[in-house]
């Protein structure tokens, strides 16, 4: 960090191989639709070595770089402004099949099905604003607890639960438009 | 009942399996480092900017500072004490 600081080059190159793994991970999870990963890791290393002299070290230096990434894929997907209704003519015959199977008998899905079934969840994910949709990714598809969301976003643990209550609550009514086109 | 079937279907994403990330995408590192080279070199001027502009920040502060100083004491000028004198002493040689 230090010979980083006082732009060393081959430090600055350790610190991106060593940040790598986690910048990939939380772009991955939080891409807008039409941004390519690499361009959004370019940026948010080019924000984390700009802001090197801000890093206190009060907190863990991956926790730092978590919060940058995070609000760079929010910005990223703020400015993504459309967010397209998914109607039940868009989804694939597998992602179909797995909605009813959802829907007819409780009980976990085939593990087969398990990839389809996230493809669904991305896809009404991506119908809800960006905090919300990151605070839904971090607590249900990543399984993270309250306490890693707070460190990775900043946010503090009621925004948290409002935030992840009420969009749980939209994910839920979009999930039954689509059903209820089923239906028709 | 929706919200036991989503509750399904967000367990089942959940387990999905997930692409491992790998080392970064060739040129990747290359494209950071080099960008960071620019940003770094056009560090400069943008020091120069801040330097020049915090200067004038404290100058306008030095600035305002002095003239409320001269307006909170307005009564002591001697220059103006010593004008009002001779401005006397000349109507008085006038004006006997």
């Amino acid at each position: 960090m230090v010979r980083a600081r006082q732009r060393d080059e081959d430090a600055a190159r350790a610190l991106f191989l060593h940040l790598y793994p986690l910048v990939a991970r939380l772009v991955r999870s939080h891409l807008p639709r039409r941004t390519s990963p690499e361009d959004l890791v370019q940026t948010v290393f080019m924000k984390v070595f700009a802001n090197l002299d801000r890093f206190s070290g009060t907190v863990p230096l991956e926790h730092w770089v978590s919060r940058i990434t995070v609000n760079t894929c929010l910005n990223a997907l703020a400015a993504e402004k459309a967010r397209p209704e998914l109607r039940w003519a868009d989804l694939s015959e597998e992602q179909t099949e797995v909605l009813e199977a959802v829907m007819a008998a409780p009980g976990d899905l085939e593990p087969a099905r398990n990839l389809a079934a996230r493809e669904i969840v991305e896809k009404l994910l991506a119908q809800l604003a960006p905090p919300e949709r990151l605070v839904l990714t971090l607590l249900h598809l990543e399984g993270r607890s309250v306490a890693e969301v707070q460190q990775i976003t900043g946010w503090n643990v009621p925004v948290i639960k409002v935030r992840a209550f009420r969009a749980r609550r939209r994910l839920r009514k979009h999930y039954e438009n689509l059903m209820s086109e089923k239906s028709l | 009942m929706s919200d036991e079937s989503l509750q399904r279907l967000l367990d089942a994403a959940a387990k999905a399996p997930r692409k491992a990330v790998g080392a970064s995408p060739l040129g990747l590192e290359t494209r950071v480092l080099a960008e960071w080279r620019t940003a770094r070199e056009d560090d400069a001027p943008a020091f120069l900017f801040v330097f020049l502009r915090r200067a004038m920040i404290a100058a306008c502060f030095v600035f305002l500072l002095s003239a409320a100083w001269s307006f909170t004491r307005p009564g002591v000028s001697p220059t103006g004490e010593e004008a009002a004198l001779l401005d006397y002493q000349i109507q008085m040689s006038l004006n006997p």
